[in-house]
Protein backbone atom coordinates (compact mmCIF):
# COMPACT_ATOMS: atom_id res chain seq x y z
CA UNK A 1 0.00 0.00 0.00
CA UNK A 2 1.36 3.32 -0.79
CA UNK A 3 -0.76 6.84 0.33
CA UNK A 4 -0.01 10.59 -0.23
CA UNK A 5 -1.71 13.60 1.98
CA UNK A 6 -1.88 17.01 0.83
CA UNK A 7 -4.52 19.47 1.21
CA UNK A 8 -7.25 20.37 -1.23
CA UNK A 9 -10.73 21.73 -1.60
CA UNK A 10 -10.12 23.35 1.86
CA UNK A 11 -9.25 20.19 3.45
CA UNK A 12 -6.95 17.76 4.45
CA UNK A 13 -6.62 14.69 2.01
CA UNK A 14 -5.56 11.22 2.39
CA UNK A 15 -5.59 8.52 -0.45
CA UNK A 16 -3.88 5.27 0.10
CA UNK A 17 -4.26 2.32 -2.41
CA UNK A 18 -2.41 -1.09 -3.32
CA UNK A 19 -1.45 -0.37 -6.46
CA UNK A 20 1.79 1.94 -6.54
CA UNK A 21 2.05 5.09 -7.40
CA UNK A 22 -1.70 5.25 -7.73
CA UNK A 23 -2.54 7.78 -4.68
CA UNK A 24 -0.43 10.09 -5.93
CA UNK A 25 -2.26 9.96 -9.20
CA UNK A 26 -5.42 10.46 -7.43
CA UNK A 27 -4.27 13.30 -5.87
CA UNK A 28 -4.07 14.81 -9.38
CA UNK A 29 -7.49 13.97 -9.82
CA UNK A 30 -8.86 16.24 -6.65
CA UNK A 31 -6.37 19.02 -7.81
CA UNK A 32 -8.52 18.97 -11.05
CA UNK A 33 -11.72 18.93 -9.71
CA UNK A 34 -11.03 21.98 -6.73
CA UNK A 35 -9.99 23.89 -10.25
CA UNK A 36 -13.35 23.28 -11.16
CA UNK A 37 -15.75 23.61 -8.62
CA UNK A 38 -13.59 25.89 -6.07
CA UNK A 39 -15.84 29.23 -4.89
CA UNK A 40 -12.42 31.27 -3.86
CA UNK A 41 -10.74 30.62 -7.23
CA UNK A 42 -11.36 33.27 -9.37
CA UNK A 43 -10.54 30.86 -12.65
CA UNK A 44 -12.68 28.19 -11.29
CA UNK A 45 -15.95 26.81 -13.73
CA UNK A 46 -18.26 27.70 -10.59
CA UNK A 47 -16.64 31.30 -10.26
CA UNK A 48 -17.21 31.68 -13.87
CA UNK A 49 -21.15 30.47 -13.99
CA UNK A 50 -21.80 33.24 -10.76
CA UNK A 51 -19.68 36.03 -12.84
CA UNK A 52 -21.48 35.13 -16.33
CA UNK A 53 -24.46 33.42 -15.08
CA UNK A 54 -23.61 30.51 -17.63
CA UNK A 55 -20.48 28.23 -17.59
CA UNK A 56 -19.74 25.26 -19.49
CA UNK A 57 -17.72 22.33 -17.84
CA UNK A 58 -18.77 18.69 -17.65
CA UNK A 59 -17.29 18.57 -13.47
CA UNK A 60 -19.54 21.53 -12.86
CA UNK A 61 -22.50 20.15 -14.38
CA UNK A 62 -22.34 16.58 -12.88
CA UNK A 63 -21.75 18.25 -9.43
CA UNK A 64 -25.00 20.68 -10.00
CA UNK A 65 -26.75 17.77 -11.11
CA UNK A 66 -26.06 15.80 -8.49
CA UNK A 67 -26.88 18.87 -5.72
CA UNK A 68 -30.00 19.49 -7.84
CA UNK A 69 -30.52 15.80 -7.18
CA UNK A 70 -30.52 16.14 -3.29
CA UNK A 71 -32.47 19.07 -2.91
CA UNK A 72 -35.25 16.81 -4.57
CA UNK A 73 -34.51 13.52 -3.33
CA UNK A 74 -34.40 15.59 0.54
CA UNK A 75 -37.47 17.93 -0.55
CA UNK A 76 -35.33 20.70 -0.21
CA UNK A 77 -34.06 19.83 3.55
CA UNK A 78 -30.37 20.40 1.36
CA UNK A 79 -30.50 23.05 -0.84
CA UNK A 80 -27.38 24.34 -3.08
CA UNK A 81 -28.77 27.58 -3.96
CA UNK A 82 -28.41 29.15 -0.72
CA UNK A 83 -24.91 30.77 -1.30
CA UNK A 84 -26.46 34.29 -0.74
CA UNK A 85 -27.26 33.15 2.66
CA UNK A 86 -24.22 31.46 3.72
CA UNK A 87 -22.15 34.26 2.73
CA UNK A 88 -24.30 36.97 4.03
CA UNK A 89 -23.47 34.85 7.19
CA UNK A 90 -19.90 35.01 6.93
CA UNK A 91 -19.45 31.79 4.33
CA UNK A 92 -17.66 33.99 1.53
CA UNK A 93 -14.58 33.51 4.17
CA UNK A 94 -12.81 31.27 5.89
CA UNK A 95 -14.05 30.00 9.46
CA UNK A 96 -10.98 31.62 10.92
CA UNK A 97 -12.60 35.11 9.41
CA UNK A 98 -15.72 35.01 9.97
CA UNK A 99 -17.15 37.71 11.89
CA UNK A 100 -20.25 38.11 13.52
CA UNK A 101 -23.36 38.15 10.14
CA UNK A 102 -26.17 40.59 10.25
CA UNK A 103 -29.36 40.36 12.08
CA UNK A 104 -31.49 40.15 8.93
CA UNK A 105 -29.22 37.88 6.38
CA UNK A 106 -29.69 38.56 2.58
CA UNK A 107 -31.51 34.94 1.02
CA UNK A 108 -31.95 35.10 -2.91
CA UNK A 109 -31.91 31.84 -4.74
CA UNK A 110 -31.53 31.62 -8.10
CA UNK A 111 -33.25 28.93 -10.55
CA UNK A 112 -30.51 26.33 -11.80
CA UNK A 113 -30.82 24.40 -15.60
CA UNK A 114 -28.16 22.51 -16.34
CA UNK A 115 -28.11 21.37 -20.08
CA UNK A 116 -25.74 18.47 -20.95
CA UNK A 117 -22.25 20.21 -19.87
CA UNK A 118 -23.77 24.01 -19.51
CA UNK A 119 -25.37 25.33 -16.40
CA UNK A 120 -27.06 28.53 -16.15
CA UNK A 121 -28.17 30.77 -13.49
CA UNK A 122 -31.69 32.14 -13.46
CA UNK A 123 -32.55 35.22 -11.37
CA UNK A 124 -30.03 36.44 -8.13
CA UNK A 125 -28.08 34.07 -6.39
CA UNK A 126 -24.93 32.09 -5.67
CA UNK A 127 -24.35 28.39 -5.50
CA UNK A 128 -23.02 26.99 -2.70
CA UNK A 129 -21.86 23.34 -3.78
CA UNK A 130 -20.11 22.58 -0.25
CA UNK A 131 -22.36 20.05 0.70
CA UNK A 132 -22.04 17.92 -2.00
CA UNK A 133 -18.78 18.81 -3.81
CA UNK A 134 -16.43 17.25 -1.17
CA UNK A 135 -18.43 14.02 -1.20
CA UNK A 136 -18.76 13.72 -4.95
CA UNK A 137 -15.42 14.24 -5.08
CA UNK A 138 -13.94 11.32 -3.47
CA UNK A 139 -16.68 8.96 -4.72
CA UNK A 140 -14.96 10.30 -7.96
CA UNK A 141 -11.54 9.24 -6.73
CA UNK A 142 -12.84 6.31 -5.51
CA UNK A 143 -14.30 4.92 -8.89
CA UNK A 144 -11.06 6.63 -10.32
CA UNK A 145 -8.38 4.21 -8.68
CA UNK A 146 -10.90 1.47 -8.96
CA UNK A 147 -10.96 1.77 -13.05
CA UNK A 148 -7.31 2.36 -12.58
CA UNK A 149 -6.84 -1.26 -10.97
CA UNK A 150 -7.04 -0.86 -7.38
CA UNK A 151 -8.49 -3.55 -5.03
CA UNK A 152 -8.09 -2.61 -1.93
CA UNK A 153 -8.25 1.18 -2.00
CA UNK A 154 -9.60 4.54 1.23
CA UNK A 155 -9.95 8.08 0.39
CA UNK A 156 -10.22 10.57 3.04
CA UNK A 157 -11.45 13.90 2.17
CA UNK A 158 -11.26 15.80 5.10
CA UNK A 159 -13.29 13.28 6.95
CA UNK A 160 -15.75 11.82 4.11
CA UNK A 161 -14.22 8.44 3.50
CA UNK A 162 -15.21 5.99 0.65
CA UNK A 163 -13.67 2.42 0.41
CA UNK A 164 -12.21 0.61 -2.60
CA UNK A 165 -12.78 -3.34 -1.05
CA UNK A 166 -12.15 -3.35 2.48
CA UNK A 167 -12.50 -3.99 5.38
CA UNK A 168 -11.09 -0.42 6.53
CA UNK A 169 -11.38 0.34 10.03
CA UNK A 170 -12.65 3.69 10.54
CA UNK A 171 -13.03 6.04 13.83
CA UNK A 172 -16.65 7.32 14.42
CA UNK A 173 -18.21 9.13 17.12
CA UNK A 174 -16.08 9.24 19.75
CA UNK A 175 -14.72 5.82 20.20
CA UNK A 176 -16.56 3.67 18.18
CA UNK A 177 -15.84 2.55 14.73
CA UNK A 178 -17.22 1.31 11.72
CA UNK A 179 -15.62 -1.17 8.84
CA UNK A 180 -15.89 -0.20 5.67
CA UNK A 181 -16.08 -2.77 2.68
CA UNK A 182 -16.54 -0.61 -0.44
CA UNK A 183 -18.79 1.81 1.20
CA UNK A 184 -18.55 5.11 2.80
CA UNK A 185 -18.86 7.15 5.87
CA UNK A 186 -19.36 11.03 6.95
CA UNK A 187 -19.81 12.89 9.52
CA UNK A 188 -21.45 16.54 10.37
CA UNK A 189 -21.85 18.68 13.19
CA UNK A 190 -22.72 21.94 14.55
CA UNK A 191 -20.95 21.80 17.57
CA UNK A 192 -17.55 22.59 15.92
CA UNK A 193 -18.48 25.91 13.76
CA UNK A 194 -20.32 28.07 15.84
CA UNK A 195 -19.77 31.88 16.77
CA UNK A 196 -22.40 34.14 18.37
CA UNK A 197 -24.63 36.88 16.17
CA UNK A 198 -24.89 40.41 15.95
CA UNK A 199 -27.91 39.88 18.22
CA UNK A 200 -26.03 37.48 20.50
CA UNK A 201 -27.60 34.31 19.45
CA UNK A 202 -25.51 31.50 19.00
CA UNK A 203 -25.57 30.18 15.05
CA UNK A 204 -23.62 27.54 13.23
CA UNK A 205 -22.82 26.82 9.32
CA UNK A 206 -25.67 24.23 8.49
CA UNK A 207 -28.58 26.36 7.45
CA UNK A 208 -31.83 25.06 7.37
CA UNK A 209 -33.45 26.07 3.81
CA UNK A 210 -36.95 26.39 4.72
CA UNK A 211 -36.43 28.82 7.51
CA UNK A 212 -33.62 30.56 6.16
CA UNK A 213 -31.46 30.86 9.18
CA UNK A 214 -29.34 27.84 10.75
CA UNK A 215 -30.63 24.73 12.22
CA UNK A 216 -32.71 24.51 15.17
CA UNK A 217 -33.10 20.37 15.44
CA UNK A 218 -32.58 18.24 18.53
CA UNK A 219 -29.35 16.81 16.87
CA UNK A 220 -25.81 18.44 17.32
CA UNK A 221 -24.14 15.65 14.93
CA UNK A 222 -24.82 12.72 12.62
CA UNK A 223 -22.91 10.10 11.40
CA UNK A 224 -23.80 8.27 7.83
CA UNK A 225 -22.77 5.15 6.42
CA UNK A 226 -23.88 4.64 3.29
CA UNK A 227 -22.90 3.24 -0.54
CA UNK A 228 -21.55 6.61 -1.65
CA UNK A 229 -19.53 9.12 0.09
CA UNK A 230 -22.19 12.00 -1.49
CA UNK A 231 -25.12 10.36 -0.17
CA UNK A 232 -23.55 10.15 3.45
CA UNK A 233 -22.64 13.58 3.28
CA UNK A 234 -25.46 15.10 2.30
CA UNK A 235 -27.71 12.91 4.65
CA UNK A 236 -25.58 13.88 7.60
CA UNK A 237 -26.21 17.63 7.21
CA UNK A 238 -30.27 16.98 6.60
CA UNK A 239 -30.24 14.86 9.23
CA UNK A 240 -29.09 17.95 11.58
CA UNK A 241 -31.76 20.00 9.64
CA UNK A 242 -34.64 18.09 9.76
CA UNK A 243 -34.01 14.68 11.97
CA UNK A 244 -37.55 13.52 11.67
CA UNK A 245 -37.93 13.60 8.12
CA UNK A 246 -34.51 12.92 6.97
CA UNK A 247 -34.62 9.55 8.92
CA UNK A 248 -37.79 8.32 7.21
CA UNK A 249 -35.52 8.17 4.16
CA UNK A 250 -32.70 6.36 4.98
CA UNK A 251 -33.78 3.28 4.17
CA UNK A 252 -34.39 4.32 0.45
CA UNK A 253 -30.99 5.01 0.36
CA UNK A 254 -29.95 1.94 1.95
CA UNK A 255 -28.09 4.46 4.91
CA UNK A 256 -28.05 4.16 8.64
CA UNK A 257 -26.45 6.99 11.07
CA UNK A 258 -25.70 7.15 14.25
CA UNK A 259 -26.39 10.52 15.90
CA UNK A 260 -25.47 12.68 19.00
CA UNK A 261 -28.12 14.89 20.83
CA UNK A 262 -27.54 17.87 22.54
CA UNK A 263 -27.09 16.34 25.68
CA UNK A 264 -24.10 13.95 24.27
CA UNK A 265 -26.11 10.54 24.04
CA UNK A 266 -25.61 8.52 21.17
CA UNK A 267 -28.39 6.74 18.99
CA UNK A 268 -28.86 4.72 16.30
CA UNK A 269 -30.98 4.40 12.96
CA UNK A 270 -32.26 1.01 12.50
CA UNK A 271 -30.15 -0.72 10.30
CA UNK A 272 -26.81 0.95 11.61
CA UNK A 273 -24.32 -2.07 12.23
CA UNK A 274 -20.83 -1.56 12.96
CA UNK A 275 -19.41 -3.91 11.14
CA UNK B 1 -8.08 10.98 98.36
CA UNK B 2 -9.86 7.45 98.82
CA UNK B 3 -13.06 6.47 96.58
CA UNK B 4 -15.01 7.00 99.45
CA UNK B 5 -14.84 10.53 99.87
CA UNK B 6 -17.59 12.33 98.81
CA UNK B 7 -15.67 14.74 96.27
CA UNK B 8 -14.67 12.36 94.32
CA UNK B 9 -17.39 10.07 94.69
CA UNK B 10 -19.48 13.33 92.98
CA UNK B 11 -17.20 13.18 89.90
CA UNK B 12 -17.60 9.71 89.44
CA UNK B 13 -20.71 9.78 89.11
CA UNK B 14 -20.97 12.96 86.88
CA UNK B 15 -18.49 10.62 84.57
CA UNK B 16 -20.85 8.42 84.17
CA UNK B 17 -23.84 10.11 83.82
CA UNK B 18 -21.73 11.50 81.04
CA UNK B 19 -20.73 8.38 79.71
CA UNK B 20 -23.91 7.08 79.82
CA UNK B 21 -25.08 9.85 77.96
CA UNK B 22 -22.18 9.66 75.19
CA UNK B 23 -23.41 5.70 74.72
CA UNK B 24 -26.64 7.14 74.06
CA UNK B 25 -25.88 9.65 71.82
CA UNK B 26 -23.87 6.79 69.99
CA UNK B 27 -26.54 4.77 69.59
CA UNK B 28 -29.22 7.28 68.53
CA UNK B 29 -26.34 8.79 65.63
CA UNK B 30 -25.83 4.75 64.73
CA UNK B 31 -29.75 4.92 64.36
CA UNK B 32 -30.23 7.80 62.15
CA UNK B 33 -27.36 6.92 60.12
CA UNK B 34 -28.84 3.36 59.39
CA UNK B 35 -32.15 5.09 58.99
CA UNK B 36 -30.65 7.75 56.72
CA UNK B 37 -28.90 4.39 54.37
CA UNK B 38 -32.63 3.11 54.21
CA UNK B 39 -33.97 5.46 51.26
CA UNK B 40 -30.39 5.31 49.85
CA UNK B 41 -30.85 2.01 48.97
CA UNK B 42 -34.20 2.41 47.84
CA UNK B 43 -32.94 4.90 45.69
CA UNK B 44 -30.73 2.70 44.08
CA UNK B 45 -33.34 0.21 43.34
CA UNK B 46 -35.53 2.76 41.43
CA UNK B 47 -33.39 4.17 39.74
CA UNK B 48 -33.23 2.10 36.69
CA UNK B 49 -36.73 2.88 35.62
CA UNK B 50 -35.50 6.63 35.71
CA UNK B 51 -32.55 6.00 33.64
CA UNK B 52 -34.57 4.98 30.56
CA UNK B 53 -34.51 7.99 28.51
CA UNK B 54 -36.49 9.72 26.13
CA UNK B 55 -35.15 9.43 21.99
CA UNK B 56 -34.76 12.66 20.72
CA UNK B 57 -36.19 11.24 17.50
CA UNK B 58 -39.01 8.64 17.10
CA UNK B 59 -37.24 5.47 16.21
CA UNK B 60 -33.72 6.22 17.54
CA UNK B 61 -32.57 3.08 19.86
CA UNK B 62 -29.64 3.92 22.25
CA UNK B 63 -26.46 3.94 20.65
CA UNK B 64 -24.98 0.17 21.43
CA UNK B 65 -21.55 0.10 23.20
CA UNK B 66 -18.22 1.14 21.30
CA UNK B 67 -16.10 -0.78 20.26
CA UNK B 68 -12.68 0.39 20.31
CA UNK B 69 -10.42 -0.89 17.52
CA UNK B 70 -7.44 0.43 15.94
CA UNK B 71 -8.52 2.40 13.29
CA UNK B 72 -7.03 3.82 10.06
CA UNK B 73 -8.55 7.30 9.81
CA UNK B 74 -11.22 8.86 10.99
CA UNK B 75 -14.59 10.32 9.92
CA UNK B 76 -15.18 13.64 11.41
CA UNK B 77 -17.04 16.89 10.74
CA UNK B 78 -15.01 19.45 8.63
Amino acid sequence: MNEVTFRAMGTEWFITADVPGLAARAGGEVRRMERCLSRFDAGSALSELHRSRRATDPCLAEVVRVALGWREATRGVFDPTMGVLLRSYGYDRTFEEIEAPPVCPEDVRPEVVVEGEVVSLRGEGLLDLGGVAKGWAVDHVARWLAVHGARLALVDGGGDLRAVGGPWAVGVGDEDAVLLHGDAVATSSVQRRRWRAADGSEVHHLLDPRRGAPAAGTLVTAVVRAQQAVCADVLAKALIVAPEEIMGLLPKFRAAAMVRDADGAWWTTPGWEAG
Amino acid sequence: MTATDPAPRGRLVDLSILTMTALGLAAAWAQVVAVDRAPEELVVATTAPAAVVTAPVTGLQPAPAPRRVVVVRRSRAS
